[in-house]
């Protein structure tokens, strides 16, 4: 039987052993897509990324905060069709304020001790992705929506 | 990479690559036993084929598609089909074919050939795969001995050897299979010999029979049986059998034949032959240092070694019940009821000639009686007689009526055997349009409901609640059609306890007759030519009975349903009166009270209170159908997530795609509230509600597989159908828009 609690113990699964997601984010006339080290909130409803201010990335989020990743722990193998569970994150990214962003470095720097220099540095800005829905998939085929009850509204 | 090994050059220590099976054959034969000649192809071999032919990988996603405990054991027989499909469509890599023929070659055998399974796993003393992997007799030529060995190869992955592997909790991943390829030798006698009988460690027991061992082995021959005294090898006693048939060589594979008179009068062993075979038994006991299980035969005068294991130690859990079918989890026999083509020929006969009339008779005889005319004493009486009636008739259904649907495995089977089919399902094109009791009920709604489509007047008539001469017709007609099939709608609901309902329903399908939306029934099988031609000529009888059998096993698992509902509609009819006349006694009702609680109540052995109503529960007096399916709550909403489903996965059951609202089924209700286009989404679909089916989209189940009678059904109205979705009316809710992908087995519910 389906449950959220089998959902979220999933999630945290994949989550603590992938170090790095595909993100997606707009800009006017189309999509990019990078690769990004992140880290989970043990609520799991936020995540967090590094990114120097002159990216890509950094400016489409600052056009349009809507993002979504993927985070999967396939194996590039034939196995993967049923073993791997592949995770999409559809959110709202957003700059960490200053009086958030001890605690959101502290949870970066908890899973990436080793990015410390990039994460200190002036122009990186710390991320956050407020999560709105994670689509599971598991099985191949086999797919959940876990949707976040009253999101952060960050529209524009 | 040792892909092909003489038997008489393995060594003991070979035993991962050629099987326990093969490494005693080989030491037989060294030790100077008499053992027919052969070779094995080892399990590297095995290995090579499903990797160079990306079988392992396909393999692997079937295998883990669905959780196997989760799985029913109709869905893990769809599993082990496929399987076994995509081993029969595979070719053979050309290193490989070119290694294997080389060797069969230097077998310097020209004659028709043995091709047995040797799973290193099989025959130790701790597990038993006998009669789970397969074996074949009499394989002749370099193509077909080929076949055959892909067929031992996908036995591995046989239902009855996957649900044993699993209870094993060994792993399938690292299972593999090697094949002895052996000369046949065709005894005049043979059998088995148990060093130590399975019934007394100072006895050993004997059994034979004339001819191959295989009728013995798939227990289709009784074996004369012998039981003889370890220690000073006298006999004690010998239970002769009732000899009729014997197994023999055909023209391919093997047969079987009426014994000559003389065979019959006499014993397939002298006692000088039972003492030499008990011989033989304690002698490769002391050779294998191990109570020993050993197959012979007897050839011209020479008694051979067919092959020789260890008795297993291990017994299968046994259940106490007599009815293993009331079992919690009904896997393990309904894996155990394979049948022989001859045994199901009989029980087609049984069913088809005493078990359907029976019922059907039963309840004719009971609708005869006059309910209204009998006393209180009297009814309590009846219930309790119609109630044992319906018992008696359960336990049949599930003794008798269940293994006969192994006939249209054992066709289908066969069918993809002679035609290496990519969809391994095709066979089922040609078992459809048999004239199933269902269909027919369904058909005749449909003539129902024309009438009411091609009269604007007289559905006028009925919506007003006006009584005309055309109404009159109608409803003369409608009562004919509730005569005829009016025992036959979903759990306790009758059609002739609900005639609105069933008006209700016909109005809609007037409407979707205009429309032409409506699902029309398949009506030809086809290719049924290339069927037959398949096989030789000799085999094109053989090949035509089994398709026939195919079919009446097809349309009689379907139609069992029907008769035991006839049955049970009586046993509900008689608790309708029963409960009429307690309601106007002052007896208030509740839905649910078990039929003994009624017949007290006739009788008088428990009294209503005169100050306030008692109130009385009346429940479904069928067991199978008090199941309650009444879906399990999802907990949707929890530490502010909210879940809910995208995709389920199923099995594709109806091949098509269909997109519709939802029409969850949990109780009768929901079945009649149902529209046209809608998608039926229910726990199983049981013949007695198929009535709807021409209105639907498309089917989702619960319950899984390919031949059940969701998926049947579907098949014959050529509707969208996916089964075995776990918590299906659980997921989905009535109303939401789906889309049941049959092709891949898929729901998918919409976003929005």
């Amino acid at each position: 039987m389906k449950s959220i609690a089998k959902y979220r113990s999933l999630l945290n699964e994949v989550f603590s052993s992938q170090n790095f997601a595909s993100m997606a984010t707009l800009h006017k006339d189309g999509i990019h897509s990078c690769l990004v080290a992140f880290s989970v909130s043990e609520d799991m409803k936020t995540i967090f990324l590094c990114t120097p201010r002159t990216t890509r990335k950094y400016a489409n989020m600052l056009e349009n905060p809507t993002v979504s990743m993927l985070i999967h722990n396939s194996s590039n193998q034939a196995a993967d069709l049923k073993n791997a569970v592949a995770v999409t994150v559809a959110g709202k990214a957003q700059e960490v304020s200053k009086e958030d962003r001890q605690s959101a470095r502290q949870s970066f720097l908890k899973k990436h001790p080793y990015m410390k220099d990039f994460v200190m540095a002036k122009n990186t800005a710390l991320i956050t992705v407020y999560v709105t829905r994670y689509d599971i998939v598991t099985h191949f085929q086999d797919v959940s929506i876990l949707d976040i009850q009253n999101p952060l509204d960050l529209t524009p | 990479m040792t892909l092909v090994i003489p038997l008489a050059q393995i060594d003991g220590s070979q035993g991962h690559l050629v099987g326990g099976k093969a490494v005693n054959l080989s030491r037989l034969t060294n030790a100077g036993h008499a053992v027919p000649r052969g070779l094995c192809i080892t399990t590297e071999a095995y290995l090579e084929f499903t990797r160079e032919t990306g079988l392992a990988n396909r393999i692997d996603l079937e295998y883990n598609r669905l959780n196997l405990d989760e799985m029913r054991w109709e869905e893990i027989w769809d599993m082990a089909l496929r399987i076994r499909n995509m081993f029969l469509t595979a070719p053979f890599p050309n290193s490989l074919y070119e290694n294997i023929v080389q060797s069969i070659s230097t077998l310097d055998c020209s004659g028709p050939v043995a091709v047995r399974s040797s799973s290193p796993q099989e025959d130790s003393s701790e597990s038993s795969f006998a009669g789970l992997h397969e074996s074949f007799l009499n394989i002749q030529g370099l193509d077909d001995i080929l076949k055959h060995v892909k067929l031992v190869w996908a036995s591995l992955w046989s239902d009855g050897a996957v649900l044993y592997r699993n209870e094993l909790e060994m792993s399938p991943r690292d299972s593999a299979m090697a094949v002895i390829v052996q000369e046949l030798v065709e005894g005049e006698v043979s059998g088995l010999v148990f060093s130590r009988s399975p019934n007394s460690q100072s006895h050993i027991m004997i059994e034979a029979v004339y001819g191959l061992n295989e009728g013995l082995v798939d227990g289709i021959i009784m074996p004369d049986r012998w039981t003889i005294d370890h220690a000073s090898r006298s006999i004690i006693s010998h239970d002769s059998a009732d000899r009729t048939h014997c197994i023999t060589k055909a023209e391919s594979g093997t047969q079987s034949i009426p014994l000559t008179a003389k065979k019959i009068a006499s014993a397939p062993l002298t006692d000088d032959e039972v003492l030499r075979v008990a011989e033989l038994g304690v002698c490769l006991e002391d050779e294998f240092g191990a109570p020993q299980d050993v197959e012979w035969t007897v050839c011209d005068g020479q008694l051979m070694v067919l092959q020789t294991r260890p008795i297993t130690t291990i017994t299968r859990h046994q259940d106490s019940t007599d009815k293993p079918w009331s079992k919690t989890d009904k896997r393990p026999w309904y894996l155990s009821l394979k049948r022989s083509f001859d045994n199901l020929k009989t029980l087609r006969d049984k069913v088809e000639n005493t078990i359907l009339p029976g019922m059907e008779k039963d309840a004719l005889a009971m609708d005869a009686i006059g309910l209204s005319g009998l006393s209180k004493e009297e009814l309590a009486k009846e219930i309790k007689y119609r109630k044992e009636r319906h018992a008696h008739w359960n336990d049949v259904y599930w003794q008798d009526c269940i293994p006969l649907a192994h006939g249209v495995r054992l066709f289908g089977q066969l069918y993809n055997d002679a035609l290496s089919p990519e969809d391994p399902y095709e066979f089922i094109h040609l078992l459809g349009g048999t004239g199933m009791a269902a269909v027919e009920r369904n058909q005749s709604l449909i003539v129902l409901a024309s009438k009411l489509q091609e009269s604007p007047s007289l559905r006028m008539a009925i919506e007003a609640a006006e009584t005309t001469d055309e109404t009159d017709l109608f409803y003369s007609e409608l009562r004919t059609f509730v005569d005829d099939y009016g025992d036959q709608t979903f759990k306790a609901v009758r059609f002739f306890q609900d005639q609105d309902s069933l008006v209700n329903m016909l109005m809609e399908m007037a409407l979707n007759l205009k429309n032409q939306v409506w699902n029309e029934p398949l009506k030809t099988a086809h290719g049924e030519d290339e069927f037959i031609n398949a096989f030789p000529v000799a085999k094109q009888d053989m090949a035509r009975e089994l398709l026939d059998l195919g079919r009446a096993s097809y349309r009689l698992r379907d139609d069992d349903n029907i008769y035991i509902a006839k049955v049970d509609a009586q046993v509900r009819k008689a608790i309708g009166e029963a409960r009429k006349r307690l309601i106007s006694e002052g007896v208030k009702l509740k839905p649910t009270v078990s039929v003994d609680e009624v017949v007290a109540h006739l009788n008088h052995a428990v009294k209503p209170s005169t100050d306030a109503p008692q109130e009385l529960l009346i429940d479904e007096p069928i067991e199978a159908q008090t199941k309650s399916i009444i879906p399990r709550k999802l907990n949707t909403c929890e530490l502010g997530f909210v879940l809910r489903a995208r995709q389920l996965l199923g099995q594709p059951a109806g091949p098509g795609i269909a997109t519709g609202p939802a029409r969850v089924i949990t109780s009768s209700d929901d079945l009649f509230k149902l529209k046209s286009g809608e998608i039926l989404v229910c726990d199983s679909i049981e013949p007695t509600m198929t009535f709807v089916v021409s209105l639907v989209g498309g089917i989702v189940e619960r319950r899984g597989g390919m031949l059940i009678h969701g998926a049947i059904i579907a098949r014959e109205y050529g509707i969208p159908c996916v089964t075995g979705v776990a918590d299906v009316t659980s997921l989905v809710s009535t109303g939401e828009l789906i889309t049941v992908d049959g092709y891949l087995g898929i729901v998918t519910l919409a976003e929005n």
